[in-house]
């Protein structure tokens, strides 16, 4: 039998538009609160950036470069593009028609009032609105005109900004002239919106709201004649441009990879026009210069029914006092092993602990890293970062370390995508402090997520290992789903030395105890895993795999989770974005069931669960199956063996399955749908895991409510013995 | 926090070493009466010898990269705080007229004394790891050839009812095999050609070592297949002889497609492999066995334990003296030696040693040697009676004795012709000798001597005998024995010359009377 069959594969891209529409649906969810709705909508025009920028722009290359090689679902790079705009194109429309038609009327509601145009000001909030022009938007504006003997100007990738016909007599742009080379009597001007202030501007209240605002680009429409004096303004209308930013870094010939990035940043600006956003009411001679001066096709202008640039709605949708507007804030709870103040290695000494984040703080691992620098005992530290937040407690808490003189040996991946500059920042930091920084392998991503702490104890040394599913984030903890594991099992150890040495340049590993590491030999790892299942259906013995994920895009992986399903195996994958693979496909995917879960938190963990006639095996990692993962990134899956361990895991596995509140299902049309509630009883996994993570603490540790207090009598108080 | 200390029991060890294709470091946890335990383990692939090969000294970009990668363990060495380490480089790295520089400059930038060790101790210190191995020990009590193949040689060891027989090492090293390929490597049956070449070298060794007894084990060493093909998760350690050769012959045939890419990427060679898998091929051909043991063994292991026997952390399973002896005796015995007389011989200069102990200020592997060169002193007697001397020495200095440096075995060789030429002043052994060496060879000489003297006529002429030291300027040589003792007497007033000028004692013989006799 065939199981690798273009039809029984999804387009990647296509895949990842639809992930995209659930999330626009939570900002259509009315029964979600309207600022967190303000926030779905701004997280799809934020990921539709990052989509354009990365995906569409590396279709674009493949189409210049002659490249019609189809993909696995049999689509050419040509054929994938015009599917892709004909469905953004439509995801837009939907995205204005739910601010529209949706959110902007259910904050009036709530009466916080947000200005279309800066025709609706009242005389009052007209005055202020040029007063806030003149005082802190007039002094950094730079206007630019285009005519022969000033250039179209470099429009730089994803600002916002004006453009303006200007009605001139004496004078014409270059740009437009008529058939016979003469001079139009308009004239094309461009400001860019200063990126430096706030997209939303507070305007004196509109009668009956408690909060107005109005767009930035509308006070500088407003105020534009002030901009260009000896001109009429004939039309002005937003616009912006979204480039080329997949940059490939030749890393055999640079020979010092640092600098070779820092120059891609510099070259990143330049790069091609993949779209052009543009108010859907621009007059069409404007619309005409930017298309010909950007060099845009048709296909690539995106009109825009409301402002540009959706990602404005994060300030609303965080927008103080309204707390109850949005869904209540959830505090991460300490997880029960580990109470603030306790000395971390002592308790891991106790077994496993299993940290499932964001339910549980991610305090514990920064605290991991900040104990570790202060201990005497502890002779190294070593640890990959991939993405840090801004002012990171683990890269003071590293840095700390160096200067206390303990090895110290992060590897910063400056080729984590959009973080470049930010990281190679923290690392030249690192370095300073002492720290031995590896800026990352040649040809290969670190994506692993491993710390090390190496540390002399009486009866020898001892290595306590801290494996995650997510970065060592301590901000997206906060909001990513993930699992970590705090271990000091020595064959874990001995694989993380081995790991950190192999990443240093001196290791050829000869052998894993535990750890499944890309590349190499995570791929042939899960294969086995995979292929045992087969087997075991095969021999009539029951079969399961349950595999939670980002994304499944890995064809091979997909061929054999197909040929897993038709010999019998059941098969479950909680699958957050792309998955190319197609469910109810009659004799080939029968027996697989996908879901997704979009909520409140970013489904990020990956868990990996085989049955194993019974032996059931768990593994969690920072691999999704993806091509890039498995063969192009250096990925750690590492086995959750300890009992308490396990069964934590297996429960988190159990409750996402049973999620009918948030999860999508895949069905044999390539859609996403939600199962119809009514008269059922719902369960949401991330807001049972919250429930659960509150229940864990013991009660004297929650935050004290109760009126009847619990005296603490002599005989309950263990008295030390001198 | 107060900083914890290790226990006594209890001591990290570290050794680097240099080969011929890389550099390897290992951190090892010893603890009194325990196991060894690795806690850290670098290596980093510099292929040495191909530069020796090619040019007759490390390259410079070569010579940076080890100096870099010294650097590295040594900061690993620091971090961990062992108690001890030592970082040798093989010997076959002396080919490279660099080689004093790098030590030079390890020892200036990274600040780490980098030694050479001897290619018989190198192979010494694996012996000892071994020895470890309950596997090992079980499979030499019975006819067993353990096979170690090196960038410049391959050293084969016969044992046989658990004693080590004989040692040989062949200079067809997995680098001459290289050279030869490339030489022919462009010919279509070249691996047939160079396989027949490398068989009549191991045919050499099974006819004149191994009395044409094949033996029934191989165990390995340096596991050819581990480091060479990226094949090394889970590979067996024992297999069967015969599916070992095949698999053997499996990746030679992929080394083929590996040129092209086009190779299993599963097994898939390196062409530095190759030479070692025509080695294997070719031993595994002429002498084939029932059962491969692979074992899990390296230097770093071997040195380990060698911190940890002398350390008396760790106690040996193993006699490492008794094998010495046992394969002088056997190297003696293939020189026709007079069991009885040599038996004698040692036994005297043992004697003799121990009665002086006070004052030879030697110590117990200084003992061993004279051991070893009371059973080899007159080896060369097999060759020629006339070049006597000159043919102990070549046979001595040529002959691996594991467990004995080539350092040793000149000390050994040196104290054989002085017994037979008298001693050489010392600028005419400058060359080979330092003076520490020179004395030692004296006073291992002087005490053979007089023992030799004891035993002239080589019919032990005595039934017992004793050793009295008085504490000052004497020795009493005490005999029973009713033979004429004239020509021992009159040889021993001027052996004893030698013996005074060496330990400023005089060897008195005297002997004992018995009632009735003259």
């Amino acid at each position: 039998m065939k199981f690798d069959l273009p039809q029984y594969y999804e387009n990647r891209e296509l895949s990842w538009l639809k992930f995209n529409r659930r999330i626009l649906n939570e900002a259509r969810d009315n029964k979600l609160p309207v600022l967190n709705r303000m926030k779905f909508l701004a997280i799809t025009a934020s990921n539709m950036d990052e989509f354009f920028m990365v995906r569409v722009a590396s279709l674009k290359d493949m189409v210049n470069a002659g490249y019609t090689k189809p993909d696995m679902s049999g689509m050419n790079p040509k054929e994938q593009l015009l599917a892709i705009s004909k469905e953004t194109h439509d995801f837009y429309e939907k995205q204005y028609t739910t601010l529209n038609r949706g959110l902007i009327s259910k904050l009036k509601n709530e009466k916080l009032l947000l200005l279309d145009s800066y025709n609706q000001l009242d005389e009052k909030q007209a005055d202020f609105v040029d007063r806030y022009f003149e005082e802190y938007v007039y002094p950094v504006l730079t206007p630019m005109a285009v005519d022969a003997s000033r250039p179209f100007p470099l429009i730089v990738n994803k600002t916002l900004n004006i453009a303006a016909l200007l009605s001139n007599k004496k004078r014409g742009s270059r740009l437009l002239k008529d058939k016979k080379g003469e001079s139009k009597k308009d004239v094309f001007a461009t400001v860019q919106v200063p990126s430096g202030l706030p997209r939303v501007v507070e305007i004196p209240n509109s009668s009956g709201m408690e909060h107005t605002f109005i767009m930035l680009e509308q006070i500088i429409e407003k105020n534009l004649s002030v901009l260009f004096k000896n001109y009429d303004v004939v039309c002005a209308y937003p616009y912006r441009v979204m480039r080329n930013a997949d940059l490939p870094i030749d890393e055999d010939d640079a020979s010092d990879l640092l600098k070779e990035i820092e120059k891609q940043l510099k070259k990143r600006r330049w790069g091609e026009v993949i779209r052009l956003e543009i108010d859907d009411k621009m007059d069409s001679r404007l619309v005409k210069v930017l298309q010909k001066n950007l060099e845009v096709e048709k296909d690539a202008v995106y009109k825009c029914n409301g402002p540009i640039d959706l990602t404005f709605a994060f300030s609303l949708a965080s927008l103080e006092g309204y707390d109850h507007l949005r869904v209540e804030e959830y505090k991460p709870c300490d997880n029960p092993k580990l109470k603030s103040g306790c000395n971390i290695f002592d308790e891991i000494k106790k077994g496993d602990i299993l940290l499932h984040h964001p339910y549980e703080s991610f305090e514990p691992v920064v605290d991991f890293i900040r104990q570790a620098a202060e201990d005497d005992n502890v002779l190294a530290i070593k640890q990959t970062l991939y993405r840090v937040s801004g002012n990171s407690p683990i890269i003071a808490a590293l840095a700390k370390a160096a200067e206390s003189g303990k090895q110290v040996t992060v590897l910063v991946e400056l080729k984590a995508r959009f973080d470049e500059e930010h990281n190679i920042v923290w690392a030249k930091r690192l370095e300073q402090s002492g720290c031995h920084v590896i800026y990352g392998l040649v040809g290969l991503k670190t994506h692993c997520k491993i710390a090390l702490v190496v540390r002399r104890e009486e009866d020898g040394i001892k290595r306590y290992v801290h494996l995650g599913t997510g970065n060592y984030n301590d901000s997206t903890a906060k909001i990513y789903t993930d699992c970590g594991l705090f271990t000091m099992s020595e064959l874990i150890g001995e694989d993380a030395t081995a790991v950190f040495n192999m990443l240093s340049g001196y290791s050829e590993p000869e052998k894993w105890n535990k750890l499944f590491v890309a590349p190499i030999w995570a791929r042939k790892q899960f294969y086995r895993l995979i292929d045992r299942e087969t087997q075991n259906a095969k021999e009539g013995k029951t079969a399961r795999i349950i595999a939670k994920m980002n994304s499944l895009c890995d064809q091979k992986l997909i061929e054999r989770l197909y040929r897993a399903s038709a010999s019998g195996v059941e098969i479950f994958l909680i699958v957050r974005g792309i998955c190319c693979l197609k469910t109810d496909i009659p004799g080939i995917s029968d027996n697989i069931h996908v879901s997704s879960i979009v909520g409140e938190f970013l489904e990020h963990s990956r868990i990996f669960y085989f049955y194993n006639d019974g032996e059931e095996e768990v593994y969690m990692g920072s691999a999704d199956w993806m091509p890039r993962n498995m063969d192009r990134r250096v990925e750690i899956i590492f086995p959750v063996e300890d009992v308490s361990a396990k069964a934590k895991v297996l429960h988190i596995l159990k409750v996402l399955m049973k999620d009918n509140l948030k999860a999508y299902y895949l069905k044999e049309d390539g859609q996403y749908f939600r199962y119809d509630k009514r008269g059922k009883k719902t369960l949401g996994a991330q807001a049972t895991f919250c429930d659960e993570a509150v229940k864990a603490i013991p009660d004297q540790e929650k935050n004290y409510t109760a009126k009847t207090f619990i005296p603490i009598w002599g005989e309950n108080v263990d008295i030390p013995i001198q | 926090m107060a900083t914890i200390k290790q226990g006594k029991n209890m001591k990290l060890y570290a050794s680097i070493h240099v080969g011929s294709y890389g550099i390897s470091m290992k951190v090892f946890e010893i603890k009194r009466g325990g196991g060894i335990k690795i806690i850290d383990s670098k290596r980093k692939r510099i292929e040495i010898s191909r530069d020796i090969y090619e040019s007759g000294r490390i390259s410079t970009e070569n010579f940076f990269e080890i100096v870099n990668t010294l650097r590295d363990m040594k900061n690993t060495l620091v971090m961990y705080g062992v108690d001890s380490y030592d970082a040798y480089a093989t010997a076959s790295l002396e080919a490279a007229d660099n080689l004093l520089t790098l030590i030079d400059q390890v020892k200036i930038l990274d600040d780490l004394e980098l030694e050479i060790l001897d290619y018989s101790m190198q192979k010494y210190r694996l012996y000892m790891a071994l020895c470890q191995d309950e596997r090992f020990l079980e499979m030499i009590e019975d006819r067993c050839v353990l096979v170690d193949i090196g960038g410049v040689g391959v050293q084969l060891t016969l044992f046989d009812k658990g004693k080590l027989v004989a040692t040989q090492h062949a200079k067809i090293g997995a680098t001459d095999v290289w050279e030869d390929l490339r030489l022919i490597g462009q010919k279509s049956d070249y691996i047939e050609v160079l396989s027949q070449l490398l068989y009549k070298e191991i045919e050499t060794y099974y006819t004149m070592y191994m009395g044409g007894k094949l033996p029934k084990s191989l165990v390995i060493i340096n596991n050819p297949i581990g480091q060479i093909s990226a094949d090394n998760q889970g590979a067996e350690e024992l297999s069967n002889g015969r599916d070992y050769l095949k698999r053997i012959k499996r990746l030679l045939k992929n080394s083929a497609y590996d040129v092209n890419g086009e190779g299993d990427e599963d097994i898939s060679v390196s062409k530095l492999g190759v030479p070692f898998l025509l080695l294997y091929q070719s031993i595994m051909e002429r002498l084939p066995v029932e059962e491969v043991y692979i074992a899990p063994i390296s230097m770093h292991e071997g040195l380990a334990y060698n911190y940890a026997y002398s350390h008396k952390l760790i106690k040996s399973p193993r006699d490492f003296e008794d094998d010495v002896i046992s394969a002088s005796w056997a190297l003696a015995m293939r020189y026709d030696g007079r069991e009885k007389h040599l038996k004698t011989l040692e036994g005297l200069s043992v004697q003799l040693f121990d009665a002086i102990k006070k004052r030879h200020g030697l110590n117990s592997r200084a003992r061993l040697l004279l051991r070893v060169a009371a059973i080899l002193h007159d080896v060369g007697k097999y060759i020629s009676l006339s070049d006597e001397a000159n043919c102990t020495y070549t046979i001595i200095k040529s002959s691996h004795l594991l467990g004995v440096s080539s350092r040793e075995r000149k000390i050994i060789a040196w104290a054989c012709v002085f017994r037979q030429e008298g001693v050489y002043p010392y600028e005419n052994v400058a060359e080979e000798l330092d003076r520490d060496d020179y004395f030692l060879v004296r006073k291992l000489h002087a005490i053979l001597d007089v023992a030799g003297t004891i035993d002239l006529s080589h019919r032990q002429k005595y039934k017992k005998i004793g050793f009295r030291y008085n504490g000052t300027d004497s020795l009493f040589i005490t005999m029973d024995t009713q033979d004429s003792m004239v020509l021992e007497s009159s040889i021993f007033r001027k052996k004893s010359e030698v013996f005074f000028d060496v330990f400023a004692i005089t060897p008195i013989l005297r002997r004992k009377r018995i009632a009735g006799s003259d």
